[in-house]
Order: C-alpha cells, then structure tokens, then sequence
C-alpha cells in the first residue's frame, strides 16, 4: 500500500495514449484485466509502464469510457462521500446517477460507441447503462419513430410485415 | 467522429448491433415497447423473439398484472406515446403492471354483454371466457391469440340440449342443467371458475394444455384439452363434491382439487387409467362455506410430493362503504358491497394430516382471486411486496351473480393483518371481474 500507483497506458485505435491507475481499470474492465494479468509475468519489478493496444475504440470514446471509469471505480475519488453500493441507503438517489443520466445524454452516434467500448471492454456497470440509455429511446416511440431515430431500415418482405403486424397489432 | 455526415454507416450500426446488445436493451422494455421495437426490422424482431421465448417476456423480470376493463376508453391510455390514437377502443382491456405501477392498453376486454364479460379464469397468460352461446374459450389478452377448440359445453355430461318436441331438431341457445335452459342460464350457474394446467402457446398441436372446470350443480369438476371432442367428467373419491379451487403441479401433470371442507384430492389426468386419484389431505371444518378458500402452490416449501400446498382462508362480509378513494366508481349498490375482512394462510402438513397457520410467507407473494392462484418471489419482481396476499374477486354468489357491484380488490399483510389499496391509473370497471395474470407474450404457432 506504500508504492507509488502503478498505471498504464492505453492506446487508442487512433493512436492515442491515455494513463489511467492499473488498479482502477482492472477493477472495471473485465478485458482490461485479462490483458494486464496476462503481461505480467514478463513485467518486470521496476518502473516500466505497460501500454495496451485497444484496437477497437477511438481516442474520443476511450475518454469518455475512462472518464466514467474513474468516477465508477476509483476508491480514492469517492473518499468521504457515500459509496454507490456500500452507504446508499434504500430510497435514496444512487450518488452518481446525475453523473450517469448527464453521461449518456449524448447524441445517438456517441451513444453506439460507449456501447460497443462498454461490450468490449466488458464493462458490465457500463454496458448495462448504455444499454438502458438505449432502451430509453424505444420507450414510447412508434415503429415509425424507431426507425427513424436510429436510420433503420425495413427490410421485410410484404408477407413477413403483414405476419408481424398481425402477431403484433396489439402494440401499434 | 460521430458526426452527422456518415449517417448511412451509423444507421447499419443500429440495424446490425450485437445479439447480446440487443437483447439486453430488449430486455429493458415494457412489452408495449418491447413489441413496437420488436417489428422495426428482421434483425431486431430476431433479438425480439429470443427475449419472448428464451426468456419468457414477461417472466424476466416477472411482471404480475391486474386485468381489468377500464372505466373510460381513449382517455385508458397511460402510456406515453399520445401522438397516437389511443388503441383503447369499446373492446380494449388494461393491464396494470404491479411492478412499475403503469397501465398498459391491450387488445380483448371481451364483449360489453354480460356473457362476453365472463372471464372464468387466467392461468398461466391465457384467460378461459365463453361467448354467447354459453361455449368456452382460451384468448391471450395480450396478443389477442384465440384458441377456438375446447369441447362445446353440451358435452359437460349434466347439461343437455334442449329439443324442439319429441324428436325435434335441436333447439339453437337451449339447455338443461336441472331446471336452466337458456345460454345465459347456463353461462350464469354452469360456471364456476376454469383452471389452465400451461401455457397453452406450449406446445405443437392441440393437447398440451389441460382445462378444468369448476362447474354447477355441486362445484363439480371436469376436463379437456384443446381439440378434445367432449368434457371429460371427473368423479371424485367420495360422493361429495364441493371442490372450491384447484391447482397443478409444478409440471402440469397432476390435478389438485380442494373442496370446501379444506380436503384436497389429487389427480393423475395423464395416468393410466386416466383420473387415477388419492386423498391427499383429509377435511379440515365441518358445517357450511363460511369462508372464501384457494389452493396455492407452493414449491419452495419443498413438503414433499403434495406437501407444498397453501390454503388461503379469505373471510368476507358486507360492509358500508368506506369512503376511499375514486378507484371504486359506480354508486350502485354500496350496500351490498363485500368486503374482504381477514385471510388466513394456511400450510399443509401432510404427515398429521393438518393445516398449519403461517404469519410469513417469507420472500414470496401470493395472487388469488378469479385467476389461477400463484405465488411468485419478491426478488423475482420489483414493486411485488413479499409476504403479502395480493386479492381480487371470486366469491361466485357475490362475484359472478352481481356484475354491478363494487369490486373487492386490495392487497393484504400476511406479518400484520394490514390491507393496503391497488391504484392504477384509471379505474376498472365492475364487470368483467378484474383478474390477476402473469402476461404471456408467446404466440401459438
């Protein structure tokens, strides 16, 4: 507990680099931990810093990922202030969801890359965030409305739309 | 990135997102939405279908639900899409989602008759109702699926047709059941309360799901599955009918039926030979039906082969009305209004053949009413408060002879003998009796 944080580096598919504490992002991504666990036999004891290639996120999306990692995830930043799990008392708003409704208050391009950073990194508190931010958007809406929103196109047959608006006529 | 000018790119995204992206955003959706999304394209309805069948809809989380006639069509509609015309129309029911306190439209109400408005039961998703021409059916609230097969009520071995003179043509509507001899008669005192064993969307063909009546004269009880050419009588081990409630297994397979005297007698309907039976508790009171039982099932009790069984004793009486809220609407005939006054949940101990009295039912929640008596676990369902009985109408002299009366609805504290009020958004009406039901969004193929 007395050594000096050790932190890595990780690079964006655009090249890059963000430092975050290895402690952290372990605790938070599943995929980041895999990576780092399997470096460090060759590791050696000294100060040299690892850095990870994440192939698949952008430098714009990883920042925004580590931004809310390091709120979610960094015991030292939530020192004195409830915990989200530990001090919440039931009823009470979880102390982070301003910070989470804000975060995914995003347009729907930006919404696609947290979700599949998220699902990549195996992030689970993310990913279920993200995919309920999505849910969000298909609360209310009309087929019409989804499509829309999201550029969906339909690529039914005439019998296959008129099997599924029969099947589903109830919800129109 | 993200800008707007690769919009084609961001739109395939969208169309195309990972199956387990898409089904965990699916799986956030109330079954309105969860539906609407479901039909926006091939790839989403894919996603759609697993979560309905691979997860059960509605069963992940459970969602228990009140269905009920609302009050006002067009002004029905709770749900957030008002650029719409409303899908409340004459013949649209809501359903009242326990857990996250909404109202949702849904497609049959039945008709406005009293006949149409008979639901006999809700098992498993599926409501039994009859038409007007006395005739059983199944009908999936919630997709408005139909299943038209069940065996004509002529066939229920106490009623027959009535014919026109000696030797004459049968008479269209006409019956007899001792002295009934009209359709409506006949929907009114043949018609106790039906039993679905499973899902009846399970299943290829015809057959897999197993109906029971509970039927005048003498709360008989007979039998059939869907395509079945008659009711099948069931006699019981003794001459003394009476059976109240009933209830399946876990696996559909055998029938138990209580009677009011608290006994209950099991039923192999799949054995050989059929209606094979034992008396799995003997009678607990003696005299008259001073109370309103149901049979509940019970499984994590883990008593044994027809050990996890509850009783719930509902004890009602008329009451003055109590000024409460608006969710009561009609002023006709307050003075007869029952009220639910205690319940008492019993478990049945097999070994000194006994009912036991609970104060707890720990994390579960029981449903009884005119539905098929369930039990769920709180933790499988949020908003459900564990250890309370959550209660609708069944009574038959009150419930069914009375369509205009005030409905009994409320949900109960098994710990401290507390009743606490069910508010949906808009009122029910009085008839069709409001029903619990666990919504099945599978469709019959």
């Amino acid at each position: 507990m007395a050594s000096e944080k050790k932190v890595v580096f990780l690079r964006s598919s655009d090249g890059e680099a963000f430092e975050v504490s290895e402690e952290v992002i372990s605790a938070a991504s599943v995929t980041i931990k895999g990576m780092i666990d399997e470096e460090s036999p060759s590791r050696a004891d000294t100060a040299a810093t690892t850095t990870l290639a994440i192939p698949n996120v952008t430098a714009a999306t990883l920042s925004r990922v580590l931004h809310y990692v390091n709120k979610h995830f960094d015991a030292a930043a939530v020192v004195g202030r409830p915990d989200d799990y530990i001090f919440c008392a039931p009823g009470d708003e979880h102390p982070l969801a301003r910070f989470d409704d804000d975060f995914v208050d995003v347009d729907n391009d930006t919404l696609i890359d947290l979700v599949h950073a998220a699902e990549y990194l195996h992030i689970k508190k993310l990913f279920d965030l993200t995919c309920k931010a999505v849910a969000d958007k298909l609360k209310g809406r009309t087929i019409d409305q989804i499509r829309e929103t999201f550029g969906i196109v339909n690529d039914y047959t005439v019998e296959e739309e008129v099997e599924v608006y029969r099947e589903n006529s109830w919800a129109f | 990135m993200g800008s707007s000018s690769n919009e084609r790119r961001s739109a395939s995204r969208w169309s195309e997102l990972p199956a387990d992206v898409l089904v965990t955003v699916l799986e956030g959706l109330a079954i309105r939405d969860l539906c609407r999304a479901g039909a926006v394209c091939r790839w989403w309805n894919a996603a759609s279908s697993h979560v309905r069948t691979q997860h059960r809809a509605l069963s992940r989380p459970r969602t228990p639900c009140l269905l009920y006639a609302a009050a006002a069509a067009g002004s029905s509609s709770s749900s957030p899409s008002d650029s719409e015309p409303p899908a409340a129309t004459t013949s649209a029911a809501t359903l009242f989602s326990v857990t996250d306190g909404r109202s949702y439209p849904v497609p049959f109400a039945g008709g406005a008759s009293i006949a149409e408005g008979f639901w006999l039961g809700a098992s498993h998703g599926w409501l039994v109702t009859v038409d007007d021409h006395a005739e059983p059916h199944l009908v999936n609230p919630v997709t408005g699926q139909r299943i038209d097969t069940l065996p004509s009520v002529a066939t229920v071995a106490q009623v027959r047709r009535v014919h026109d003179g000696e030797g004459g043509a049968v008479v269209a509507d006409r019956y007899t059941v001792y002295e009934y001899n009209s359709s409506l008669w006949l929907i009114r005192y043949l018609y106790v309360r039906a039993i679905i064993s499973s899902d009846p969307s399970d299943g290829d063909g015809d057959g897999d799901c197993v109906v029971v009546l509970v039927y005048w004269p003498q709360y008989q009880l007979c039998f059939a599955r869907p395509g079945d050419a008659h009711w099948t009588w069931i006699r019981p081990p003794t001459e003394n009918t009476q059976y109240c409630d009933c209830a399946f297994d876990g696996d559909g397979r055998t029938l138990y039926a209580m009677r009011h005297d608290g006994a209950i007698h099991a039923f192999d309907l799949h054995g050989r030979p059929e209606l094979e039976r034992e008396v799995v508790l003997r009678p607990q009171v003696q005299g008259g039906k001073t109370t309103t039982n149901y049979l509940v099932h019970a499984p994590w009790l883990r008593g044994g082969a027809g050990g996890s069984w509850l009783q719930v004793w509902r004890k009602m009486g008329a009451s003055k009305p109590t000024v409460t809220t608006t969710t009561t609407p009609a002023p006709v005939a307050q003075e007869s209004a029952w009220r639910t006054e205690s319940i008492s949940v019993y478990q049945v101990d097999l070994a000194a053949q006994t009912l036991v009295e609970i104060k707890s039912l720990g994390d579960h929640a029981l449903f009884v009413g005119c539905n098929y008596s369930f039990a769920l676990a709180a933790t499988d369902s949020a908003g459900v408060l564990p250890s309370h009985v959550y209660y609708t109408d069944n009574e038959e002299q009150y419930a069914l002879y009375s369509p205009e009366c005030p409905r009994d609805i409320g949900i109960y504290n098994v710990g401290d003998g507390s009743f606490h009020q069910i508010q949906p958004p808009c009122p029910w009406l009085n008839w069709p009796l409001p029903t619990w039901i666990m919504p099945s969004l599978r469709y019959k193929g």
